[in-house]
């Protein structure tokens, strides 16, 4: 069997992980026998990546690291990025995608994170806990039941009915909240929870409201002047979301008014760049108010989470052609290969690619075992599954296919 | 059937109420048809009381008004004492006893509010949240992953499994934490906790721990130097329970040390009188350290509920001789009475009551159609009742019976 191999040596792939990625991902990759890993605890420049990248078969990085297309271009043996954070915003997608480059990251990893910490907010802000637990530590007693509620019973509003938003509702939910929430988009509401017809009927409604929604041009100052007058009398808002959600000043004036009973954000239209940097935002020092450092997802579990999550996809996508999750490459999950090779075929979305693959294989005698495909608006995936005997002649074949981006073959 | 009226007329029964007792329970007692309801809005000292309280035959406090034996022998016509709060240690309870006195609290009223505020306490230590939340108002901007935890899949170790404690154990497990509890009685595991064989098992496998338990002589410092290096590492402490069961001095240096992570504490061997006093503590400015002012119990809800459960416990106690839940005279789950008057006879606890009571009664020809008795080491309580007809003939004759100290009839 040993003569058959085909694939790349896994000790051969080079992998390159910048930004401190953590210890458990490299030791990880090496437990697969990915031995060639190279780690750099920063990030890199333009020059620098598109200097070190010529060789690098796959590249993790975090949220600080820019891929543009220079780097992407120079990129000549990279199949994926491994985004090991939240986001892919800091990847060029669009010249990933027409290099047939595939994208990773870890969406849900700290979905649970956010979610608990809504919970804990909620408690303490109904129960006006801040202000106590400032003042007990300042040496003075603010014994008062006044206006402190326990959540069991009350109405939770979620604006935003996604991966956070939809845990909250779960959660919330056990500990005895009712749940209703508002989204753009029609969702599966979970357990009893219920759909708002409006937004202005979940604020009007809902003792607390918490924001999971995306920074877009409609979500701007989502939460401002007008609608605030919607909320009940003393609700609390928590915005875990983004930073630009929220108009800040109004939000002030409407705690400073007593119209809202606290708020808890974790975003900021301006953040600092780092731990122990200066930060200014007009809710410092206002009552009934929990300020967190963007901090909603920060927890070792989510890091750990992340370092699974991404390793795994990058593993199933070396070893197996699966891209699920992708987010340049169409996303494709795959059946495992059996008796057979798989070869990954990326190529320019065109009309005839298919027709020409088949045509060619067919005309060779090769037999196709098992074909999936899948296409966006860029560029098209075709896995094939073929047989062990010929699965090199038919690797050189697809090679000549016009269009061709990359194609690979796995043992 | 008015001619047939026995009972002690509602509008004559005199209510009185000290201590700003809520509105609604004043309210409810009127719309029940006990007109006669004094309400005052502080508390009375002993010589006031003792002056006020001879026509008196229900008594409403909090936990500031003393009840003493001179107040007890002073009320001839008190019938009982509703202690609108969660405890009765203000009440001599010896005495009321003696004096038979019935005296009802509101012990499970707060439950749910303390339990929520440990889990939400919970969220936030292990969060280190306290500190971040600082920094942030305080113009600082303390973002890290490190040393933050998920609530998920951790081990609460709740020592006292009463109500609250068993509460906590619901919620906690609702959030997919694992639960292990340890108390003196052996009780019932709800869900999936765990019944921990020790103090010291249930400290080393926990990641939070929660006191739920009562002051006595052996609990006091029960968490002290020798004990706080039986936690784990980095530790969440919880009390909600009582000031003197930890050594507060200890405490403080096991979290200055970095061997308990932070603690939420909202009782304290010393603390002030009412809301506004200072208040000082050693656990003051120490990092992720949570101080509250004695506000476990302290929600909108909780003080309804104890409205509305002693206010119940009393209309049942004055229309249907119902005394469960009686921290005095003996606690007497009662059927409905139907077609009969009911007697209610208390009385020393010495051989031979119940039997003078049925020789008085059946040489009288008098019939009876239930009889119910629960007595304690002080009283007896017997419950009797009879055809409407002669009710008023067995009121008279039981009044004789020897060792009688109250009779009352409910028609």
């Amino acid at each position: 069997m040993e003569a058959q191999k085909t694939s790349y040596p896994k000790e051969k792939i080079r992998i390159l992980f910048l930004e401190n990625i953590s210890d458990t991902a490299v030791k990880n990759f090496k437990t697969h026998e990915y031995t060639n890993v190279e780690k750099i605890t920063k990030a890199l420049s333009e020059d620098e990546l598109a200097r070190e990248i010529k060789d690098v078969h796959i590249l993790g990085i975090r949220s600080k690291t820019q891929i543009t297309k220079k780097i992407l271009d120079a990129a000549k043996k990279l199949q994926a990025i491994g985004c090991f954070c939240i986001g892919v915003n800091q990847v060029d997608l669009k010249a990933a995608t027409k290099n047939g480059v595939v994208v990773f990251n870890a969406p849900y990893s700290n979905t649970r994170s956010v979610a608990e910490l809504v919970i804990g907010l909620s408690i303490l802000l109904i129960r006006k806990i801040p202000d106590k637990n400032k003042a007990a530590h300042e040496g003075t007693w603010l014994k008062d039941a006044k206006n402190s509620f326990e959540i069991r019973g009350k109405t939770l509003g979620i604006i935003g009915y996604g991966n956070i938003g939809s845990q909250v509702s779960v959660l919330a939910e056990a500990l005895g909240m009712k749940v209703i929430f508002y989204d753009v988009e029609t969702k599966l509401p979970l357990g009893n929870a219920e759909d708002a017809k409006s937004l202005k009927e979940l604020l009007t409604r809902s003792d607390i409201v918490t924001l999971h929604v995306p920074e877009t041009s409609q979500t701007k100052n989502l939460i401002n002047k007008n609608n605030l007058k919607y909320f009940k009398k003393g609700a609390i808002l928590i915005n875990y979301a983004r930073g630009e959600v929220v108009d800040l000043d109004a939000l002030r004036k409407a705690i400073v008014e007593g119209h809202i009973g606290g708020a808890a954000v974790d975003v900021f239209p301006w953040e600092p760049e780092k731990n122990g940097d200066k930060f200014q935002t007009p809710l410092q020092d206002l009552p009934n108010v929990i300020l967190t450092p963007h901090i909603g997802g920060s927890t070792e579990e989510a890091q750990q989470n992340i370092g699974e999550d991404v390793s795994t996809k990058l593993f199933n996508f070396l070893e197996k052609g699966i891209t699920f999750g992708s987010h340049t490459v169409p996303a494709l999950a795959l059946p495992p290969q059996e008796g057979s090779h798989r070869i990954l075929h990326i190529h320019n979305n065109v009309p005839g690619v298919l027709s020409e693959i088949n045509t060619t294989l067919s005309k060779n005698n090769i037999n196709i075992l098992g074909q999936y495909l899948k296409t966006n608006d860029e560029i098209g995936y075709v896995v094939l599954d073929v047989d062990k005997q010929i699965s090199s002649k038919a690797l050189h074949l697809l090679r000549e296919v016009k269009q061709t981006i990359k194609v690979r073959i796995l043992y | 059937m008015d001619t047939l009226r026995t009972s002690y007329p509602k509008e004559k029964i005199r209510i009185l109420f000290l201590e700003n007792i809520s509105e609604s329970a004043v309210k409810h007692f009127r719309s029940e048809g006990y007109s006669q309801v004094e309400k005052i809005n502080k508390s009375l000292s002993e010589d006031d009381l003792v002056k006020e309280i001879k026509d008196v035959h229900i008594l409403g406090i909090r936990s500031k008004t003393r009840i003493t034996k001179n107040v007890l022998e002073a009320a001839k016509k008190l019938q009982a004492i509703g202690c609108f709060c969660a405890g009765v240690n203000q009440v001599d309870l010896k005495e009321a006893t003696k004096q038979g006195v019935v005296v009802f609290n509101a012990p499970y009223s707060n439950t749910r509010s303390v339990a929520e505020l440990v889990i939400g306490a919970s969220i936030m230590l292990l969060r280190r949240v306290p500190d971040k939340d600082k920094a942030a108002h305080n113009g600082l901007w303390a973002k890290d992953s490190k040393g933050s935890y998920e609530l998920r899949g951790k081990t609460m170790g709740i020592i006292g499994y009463g109500n609250i404690g068993m509460q906590v154990s619901v919620m906690a497990e609702v959030l997919g934490m694992k639960v292990l509890f340890y108390d003196e009685q052996t009780r019932l595991p709800l869900g999936n906790a765990e019944n921990a064989k020790s103090i010291k098992e249930l400290m080393a496998n926990s990641d939070v721990v929660t006191l739920h338990m009562p002051e006595t002589p052996s609990t006091k410092n029960f968490i002290n130097k020798t004990t706080l290096k039986q936690f784990k590492k980095g530790c969440i402490l919880i009390n909600f329970a009582r000031g003197k069961l930890i050594d507060a001095e200890a405490l403080k240096e096991a979290i200055l040390e970095g061997d308990i992570g932070g603690a939420a504490i909202d009782v304290f061997p010393d603390e002030p009188e009412k809301k506004g006093e200072p208040f000082h503590s050693v656990l003051q400015n120490v990092p992720n350290v949570m101080l509250t002012p004695h506000i476990g119990g302290s929600t909108e809800e909780a003080q309804e509920n104890i409205g509305e459960d002693v206010s119940n416990k009393l209309f049942n106690f004055l229309e249907k001789g119902v005394t469960l839940g009686s921290h005095t005279v003996p606690g007497l789950a009662l059927p409905a009475q139907e077609g009969s008057h009911r007697i209610l006879h208390i009385h020393n606890n010495v051989p031979g009551v119940l039997s003078e009571i049925n020789t008085t009664l059946s040489q009288n020809n008098i019939n009876i159609l239930g009889q119910y008795l629960k007595t304690n080491d002080d009283i007896g309580y017997v419950v009797l009742d009879v055809d409407k007809q002669i009710s008023s003939q067995a009121k008279q004759l039981l009044k004789e019976v020897k060792q009688t100290i109250k009779v009352r009839m409910l028609y």
